[in-house]
This record gives structure tokens, sequence and C-alpha cells, in this order.
């Protein structure tokens, strides 16, 4: 029969079901933004964008020498880089999920990566 | 039935209900999964990413598609000694080269663009890029007498192909081929067909903003293309959004590479008429269903100029675009004005 205690017992079980939803919905869209930093090709370092609330730098070692990032405020830009043409430096600041800094001579890839889809899937040239 | 068996009953279902909703959408969500490499090829950052629903499978796509790149680089690269770009010009004034199918497949499509764009397209460009020192390292201003010496060196009508044979003879010596405004574009097609074949449904392939996509996004809508602002400093900024599906773009903008002379900018679009870099415009994104089309005609129409290249746009089937000319006025093709949102 359904007594009171049934009726706690479903109430505890539909609030589980419901926040179990709720909680994966939740987690499946919180990706956040992460710098992903290589060189030639291979994985140098990730960090996530939220950890730049402060002011961080990285110095990265290249195929040529040194080329520093900063990541600060949400966004990141290189501030020096052992290339001739200075093209990394030049392209300023990133701060969406698809961007990238490239310095080409030195091999060096910084790129913002999210999980979520973003409103724009790629930028031309 | 009694009042609370029933009630009972419809709780039962309802919560089966939920369970068995939750469960779907995990599965259904983690069934189709992205899979993504960069590798810094071409002379640029080359992209694949792949939408499958196993992992090892994701893999061995992404492996093989860049082995694919990595042997037609090998192929088109004019820096790459050795390769057929390079035979070619060696042997220019001399002899007929020998050259495999996607080499005589890319110099017929580089003839082509020639053709109806009137050279404002042209693949023998390489002396005059090489006078300019763009590629070298080494820019500067040439003189006009320079200039005059070496255009009689390009043109793309001169080029010797005998399909039957598979050979290409450049019939001057000084005369070179400079397969950059093409190449890059028919490996992305190339890479695309590959996935294509292994039946990819969702993928995109993007050889540093030369961007083709195979289907819609994950959840059905276009792809959304984001055009740069190209007169905007910080060089990240995006002036309009573009929405393809199983389609091509490429920009070409006069703010890609450049140098300083005196004061004055000089960039690398150089028009093949005059020697000169084409002034009339400052960024053409073109939209095709083919790379090597975008590729192409991105160069052909920044030199052609405002009309006559919106002129072309129009006059091909399939094909897009947007320009920016040198008054920063934007020129959009009539296929692209209901969907294109300017930012």
């Amino acid at each position: 029969m359904f007594s009171r205690y049934d009726f706690i017992i479903w109430i505890v079980i539909v609030s589980l079901a419901i926040g179990g939803i709720y909680y994966h919905q939740n987690l499946v869209s919180m990706g956040e933004n992460l710098v992903e930093i290589s060189v030639n090709g291979q994985e140098y370092e990730v960090i996530p964008l939220t950890d730049s609330n402060g002011n961080l730098r990285r110095e990265i070692e290249g195929v040529n020498g040194l080329t520093v990032v900063e990541i600060r405020d949400q966004r990141v830009r290189v501030i020096s880089s052992a290339c001739p043409d200075k093209l990394c430096i030049h392209s300023g600041w990133i701060d969406r999920p698809g961007q990238m800094l490239v310095c080409l001579p030195n091999r060096v890839v910084v790129k913002i990566v999210s999980d979520e889809q973003q409103d724009i899937d790629f930028f031309t040239n | 039935m009694t009042f609370k068996k029933a009630a009972e009953l419809l709780a039962v279902v309802i919560i089966l209900g939920i369970i068995i909703f939750t469960i779907l959408n995990i599965v259904n969500q983690e069934s189709i999964q992205k899979y993504s490499k960069t590798e810094l090829l071409l002379d640029t950052v080359f992209d694949i990413t792949v939408f499958t629903e196993d992992e090892a499978e994701g893999n061995r796509l992404l492996r093989e598609a860049f082995n694919e790149v990595r042997a037609l680089e090998k192929t088109f690269s004019r820096f790459v000694s050795g390769s057929e770009v390079d035979e070619i010009n060696q042997n220019a004034g001399e002899g007929s080269v020998e050259v495999r199918s996607d080499m005589l497949k890319v110099i017929k499509s580089g003839i082509y663009f020639g053709e109806i764009t009137e050279g404002s397209f042209d693949i023998t460009i390489a002396p005059l890029m090489e006078l300019w020192g763009f590629g070298t390292g080494k820019q500067r201003v040439p003189s006009q007498e320079e200039i005059e010496e070496i255009l009689p060196l390009v043109d793309y009508r001169e080029i010797q192909l005998d399909e039957q044979r598979f050979t290409v003879y450049l019939p001057q010596e000084e005369m070179s081929l400079d397969l950059g405004g093409i190449a890059k574009g028919y490996i992305v097609d190339r890479i695309v067909q590959y996935l294509e074949s292994q039946n990819v449904e969702i993928a995109s392939v993007n050889a540093g903003g030369d961007i083709r996509v195979i289907g819609t996004r994950e959840d059905g809508t276009p792809w959304r293309i984001g055009i740069r602002n190209p007169r905007n400093s910080n060089g990240q900024d995006i002036i309009a959004v573009i929405p393809i599906v199983d389609q091509a773009v490429v920009t070409s903008g006069d703010y890609e590479r450049f140098f300083t002379s005196d004061g004055k900018r000089y960039h690398h679009i150089l028009d093949p008429h005059n020697g000169f870099p084409a002034a009339k415009v400052i960024s053409v994104t073109i939209v095709a269903e083919e790379c090597i089309t975008a590729d192409a005609l991105s160069t052909a129409v920044f030199v052609l100029g405002p009309r006559k290249g919106m002129e072309l746009v129009e006059s091909l089937s399939g094909v897009e675009g947007l320009i920016i000319d040198n008054q920063e006025k934007l020129h959009v093709s009539s296929g692209l004005q209901d969907i294109i949102e300017i930012r």
C-alpha cells in the first residue's frame, strides 16, 4: 500500500532524478575556455583562461628561442618572440575560442579552445 | 483500481520516464565526439576536425589525413628542393618535366583561373614575387625598369601542358611557377574528399584561413565563419559572419603579408598586369563549393577590384563573395545578401 513514507521516498527519488538531469546539463555546458600552447605540433601547456584574473606570463621554448605569452583579464597575447617578422605580436590580444596566435618561425601556436559550441566556428585570415 | 493505486502507477511511470530520458540523453551526447588535430604545415597552421562515434576511428582519420597533407606538401612547395614545382622551375627553358596527376590538375586549374580572370590570377607570378622579395624575407620596392623587365615572364598562357604524357614545360628559362595561391585550396579539397570517402558526415579543414566544411555543425545549424575586420589594429575583430554548409571560404587581405618602405605600405597581392600591389580593395572573401576555387578567386577578385570582381563572382554559379574596397565599403554578392550578418 501507499503510505506516507512511500510518498517521502518517491519525492526523494524524483528530486534526485531531476537534480541529476540538471547537474548533468550543467556539467555539459560548463566547458571553460582553455589556452592551449603547443610547440611544433606537440602540446606544451594548457592553462584555463580563468586563471588569468591575476597576471600570468609563460616563457615558451620554441625552436629558435623564447616566445613570451601574457594572459591577463581573460585575454592572451604574445609580448615577445624569437622571430624576424613579429606577426604574432602584431596580432594583438585574443579572447574567444577558435582564435589563435601563431609564431611560425618559432613553431609556437597559442589557441583558445572550448568544448562548448561557439557563435563563430572559424575566423578567416 | 483505487485512486491511490492509480497515483502510484503514474508516479512510477513518470520516474521511469525521467530516468530513461536521462540515460538516453547521456548516451546520445557521448555517441558522437569531436576529434581534432593541429599541425604546422604548408607554412601555416593546418587544423582538421572530425566528428565520429569511435575514438580509434577519429584518431585514425586524423592520422591518415595529415599523412596525406604532408605527402601533398612535398609535391607543391616551391621552397622544397626536389619537389615537382621545383623540378619544373629548374627545367624552365630546357625541357618538360613529368608530373603526378595531382600536379597536372592543379596547373590545369591555375590556367583555367587565369583565363576566366583575364590574367588577374597567374600561377607564373613567381619571378615578380621574387623581385619584390616576398617569400625570401628580403623585401624591397623594385624600380619601374626592373618590373618591366620581369613582366613578360609572367604569363600563364605560355605554360605547355601535355595531358597525355603528363608533362609540364615552361618555355623561358627565367619563368617559374608559384602555386601558393592555389595549392593550399587543392590540398584542403583533397583532405575533404578523403574524409568523405571514409563516410565522415561532419568535419572541417582549416589551412590557415582556407576553410572547407563537410555537412553542418553537430546541432544541424550552418557553420559560422567570422570575417576579420581588415582595418582593426586589434586584428581579431570581425566585420561580418557568413554561414556555410558543405562549402569552402577563403579571404585574401592586404594586411596578411606586407612591408613598409619610406613610410608606404606594400602588400603581397601583386597585379600581374602592372607588377605592383593591387590597391582597389583591402579584403576579399569568396565562398565556393571547392576550396581551390575560393583560393584562386579571392586573389583574382582582389586584383580585379570591386566592380569587375563582383561581376566575375556573379557570373559564376555556386560562387559568392564579400569585397571590402579601399574606402572600407562592403560589397556583397546577391546570394549572400540574405544570409550574411554584418557586424
